[in-house]
């Protein structure tokens, strides 16, 4: 048991390391300079050359990525090109944010993904079930700028019932977390769905029925809890989606997540923000997959035995 | 069940508008723009909004109202005693937001930053090349008391004043504060820094020892929302009572609505295509005169910006200093672009590479592609490269395509713009006219502002006349903010600018 845990941190390890490699070289395959971005157009070279130097990027790459991993070891992501601020710091402060949203995103697809697709699976065919699963599809194609648009249209400004934007109160949460959460909402319905049918059709299911059982109890005790485990492993794997979904929903919804941040020092080039929110991001999504991998040790016992 | 559901809603709004007014009324005030600003240090600002929010934190020597005019903020009044001298005459009293004097010592030492840049370096401050600009012929800078500041120059200066308008004092103490300073700026303003969460608000609150006039408001939130529809919507539940960067396909809609206003002016800015003078194809000034009359700038002008942009009518914006009234737009003549064309040797017309920025300007991307369209019409095949700005500016001043879609706003007198696209050392345009550059000193140099508007206007002849550029047309700032605010508008600076407003 302990060296499947070991096993783990070091795939973890490996996995974080080529990251920070591949976002190292990527944000300076991009064109565009963060000291010219910072000088403006009528700078001139020279203080644009003092500007890279001050800001340390004119040392050789090897260099700066030794300096960059080091840091990280050390818990040191260095400093913002653009804010002058360690990235620690702004990730500290944006982070939260897009937790809370994640979070209130992911509570909202659960409690009403899995209990729809429970009732078009148990209600296969009926005209809810085809309804539910066409709302699905909607949402699963729908894109979520568009959808948090036509929201702040209806609900502030129509409606006059929520604020359009920002962070601070719980009415300000509801748009973004169900805007977020659509797209994960339509792919736990209809995976919840599938599993269901699935199950149901067990032997054991059809035993449980012979033995008088009620529906309710075989649905929800003996089916729900076999059906869950794909359902889980998707919820972790929707941690990448969820965080990439942030990006749109926390612009369209100007919620200071790290989806803003990271936006930002794109547009900026503000390489080490980059650097540290995708490195922080991998980091959380490899954390979430190690808990998932031990939830589906919990739930299903022949996991357990290997 | 319809019934309680507009219980529930005349409920909410009746809440949130109580709210909303119960904080008007408490004298807060939130706006919104549309981009975060790159640095609130007034020293490192390197366009309109950083400079133009670092200007309610700290107040410079000299200030300009929204029609340019010089007035005295910190210093109360100047002379210049000869051509290479400007002499200042501080404020008596007047303390910085961290209880420091505003001294000539702090003066100097803002100023010292900006002309010394080994200074800049060790002491790890980011100056804007922008402002550095305004003091590039300044030698030296004295402070023979506490209250006079004396500003030497190589050469004679004529926009010293304008320059010194867009530079925010910093404390003498801020010299030695490095970063620091930049993650909480002080100054003389009449609103001083609270919090800054990029990408979400900037929040200001009253500076109550400010020596002029008491800040209207005791607190003022500026909130960054660059999407388009959010911005509008949070104007129009009144969440924010004023917003900047409205976009045209709004202006209808809001205007719609009795309780808003909708103020536009031309600015100091203009949109163009930069086309490289040096090498073929644009070195032959036919097909740069055969790209001007292709281009039907009353069609973008009307179609595109709603009427609200102007084709220009000189090679700088409207509201900069001794604009030539006199010149007009190159007319829209397909069949004479195509006879020149023919002329410099292209019958079967031409192809060449143009690059745009999106999200940069207003309606850049759309632009960008009529122009494409309309060039076609001439015989122009355009290669389109829609490029973010971060790839677009890289490739600007690398100079890399044959031509480029841009603007320039922001600087109140023209010789910066003219100097710095028409002078060969700096010119992404690859233009090289030693007549035009010594106008351009001669303008620079000149003893008052009389004495250059001659010769700005001949410049503006001679550039106009040998195209340069892809003239295209004056892009107006649009303001949209509730009626109940007053004091407030639109500038031709494009400041973002709350220093006057107050809610009635």
């Amino acid at each position: 048991m302990r060296s499947v845990y070991l096993r783990q941190i070091v795939q973890a390890a490996i996995v974080l390391l080529n990251v920070s490699l591949v976002v190292f070289v990527l944000v300076r395959i991009v064109p565009g300079d963060p000291a010219r971005l910072m000088l403006g157009m009528e700078a001139s070279e020279d203080a644009v050359q003092a500007a890279r130097a001050q800001f340390g990027f004119d040392r050789p790459l090897y260099v700066q990525y030794a300096q960059f991993v080091g840091g990280a070891l050390r818990g040191d992501l260095g400093q913002s090109v653009r804010f002058r601020r360690p990235v620690g710091d702004l990730l500290r402060e944006s982070f939260p944010a897009t937790l809370e949203l994640a979070l209130a995103a992911t509570v909202i697809a659960l409690l009403l993904a899995v209990p729809a697709g429970i009732y078009a699976a148990v209600h296969r065919d009926g005209v809810l079930d085809r309804l539910l699963m066409a709302g699905a599809l909607i949402g699963q194609a729908m894109p979520i700028f568009w959808l948090g648009i036509m929201l702040i249209t209806l609900f502030s400004v129509k409606l006059g019932w929520l604020p359009t934007s920002g962070r601070g109160s719980l009415a300000q949460l509801i748009m973004p977390s169900v805007t977020l959460s659509t797209y994960v909402m339509a792919l736990l319905a209809r995976l919840t769905r599938s599993n269901m049918l699935d199950v149901l059709r067990e032997q054991y299911v059809r035993t449980a029925r012979a033995k008088g059982l009620r529906e309710t109890v075989i649905v929800h005790k003996h089916a729900l809890m076999s059906a869950a485990l794909p359902i889980v492993t998707v919820l972790g794997l929707q941690v990448g989606a969820l965080l990439s979904g942030a990006v749109v929903t926390e612009t369209v919804f100007n919620w200071p997540g790290i989806g803003t941040l990271a936006l930002r020092a794109i547009q900026q080039r503000d390489y080490p923000v980059v650097q540290g929110v995708v490195l922080v991001s991998a980091a959380l999504f490899v954390l979430i997959n190690g808990m998932v991998d031990l939830a589906y040790r919990y739930l299903d016992p022949r996991v357990r035995l290997t | 069940m319809r019934q309680s559901v507009r219980v529930v809603s005349f409920v909410v709004t009746l809440l949130l508008s109580a709210i909303a007014l119960a904080s008007a009324q408490t004298g807060e005030l939130a706006i919104a723009v549309a981009t975060d600003p790159l640095t609130l240090d007034p020293r490192g600002a390197s366009n309109v909004i950083s400079w133009s929010l670092a200007y309610h934190i700290a107040d410079p020597l000299v200030g300009k109202d929204k029609d340019l005019k010089i007035v005295p903020l910190l210093a109360e009044s100047w002379d210049r005693p000869d051509p290479l001298t400007w002499r200042f005459k501080l404020r008596r009293g007047v303390k910085f937001q961290n209880g420091e004097d505003v001294t000539a010592a702090a003066v100097k030492a803002t100023l010292d930053v900006m002309i010394d840049p080994e200074l800049a370096k060790t002491k790890k401050i980011q100056v804007s090349a922008f402002i550095r600009g305004n003091f590039r012929t300044v030698e030296r800078v004295e402070a023979p008391d506490p209250y006079t500041v004396i500003i030497k120059t190589k050469a004679p200066y004529r926009p010293m004043l304008l320059g010194l308008s867009q530079l925010g004092i910093a404390p003498a103490s801020a010299l030695d504060a490095g970063e620091a300073y930049v993650a909480h700026p002080v100054g003389a303003g009449p609103y001083k820094f609270v919090e800054y969460v990029p990408g979400s608000r900037l929040v200001l609150e009253a500076n109550p020892t400010y020596w002029g006039a008491k800040p209207a408001f005791k607190r003022v939130t500026v909130r960054i929302i660059p999407e388009n529809a959010t911005r509008v919507a949070a104007l129009q539940t009144g969440e924010v009572l004023a917003i900047y960067n409205v976009p045209p396909d709004s202006i209808d809609r809001l205007k719609g609505n009795k309780d808003l206003v909708v103020q536009d002016t031309l600015t100091t800015r203009y949109n163009y295509l930069y086309l490289q003078n040096d090498r073929p194809p644009f070195n032959d000034k036919r097909v740069r005169l055969a790209i001007n009359y292709a281009l039907d700038k009353d069609q973008i002008t009307r179609v595109i910006f709603k009427g609200l942009a102007k084709p220009a009518t000189a090679p700088m914006g409207p509201a900069t200093a001794f604009f030539d009234k006199s010149l007009s737009p190159y007319p829209y003549d397909v069949a004479k672009a195509k006879a020149l064309l023919t002329e410099a040797g292209y019958p079967n017309g031409l192809k060449f590479v143009m690059g745009t920025p999106f999200g940069r300007f207003i309606n850049d991307r759309q632009v960008a592609e009529a122009v494409v369209g309309q060039l076609a019409k001439a015989g122009f095949t355009v290669d389109l490269r829609v490029e973010e700005w971060g790839t677009s500016l890289a490739n600007l001043m690398a100079r890399k395509y044959d031509a480029m879609f841009g603007a320039y706003g922001g600087s109140p007198d023209p010789d910066y713009m003219l100097s710095w696209l028409f002078t060969a050392k700096s010119s992404v345009v690859g233009f090289n006219k030693p007549e035009v550059e010594a106008l351009l000193l001669e303008g620079l140099q000149a003893p008052d502002d009389a004495a250059a508007r001659k010769t700005y206007e001949r410049i503006q002849k001679i550039v106009w006349d040998d195209v340069p550029l892809g003239f295209l047309y004056f892009q107006p700032d649009i303001v949209a903010y509730s009626k109940r605010l007053k004091g407030f508008g639109p500038r031709v600076d494009e400041y973002v600018d709350v220093r006057g407003a107050r809610v009635e």
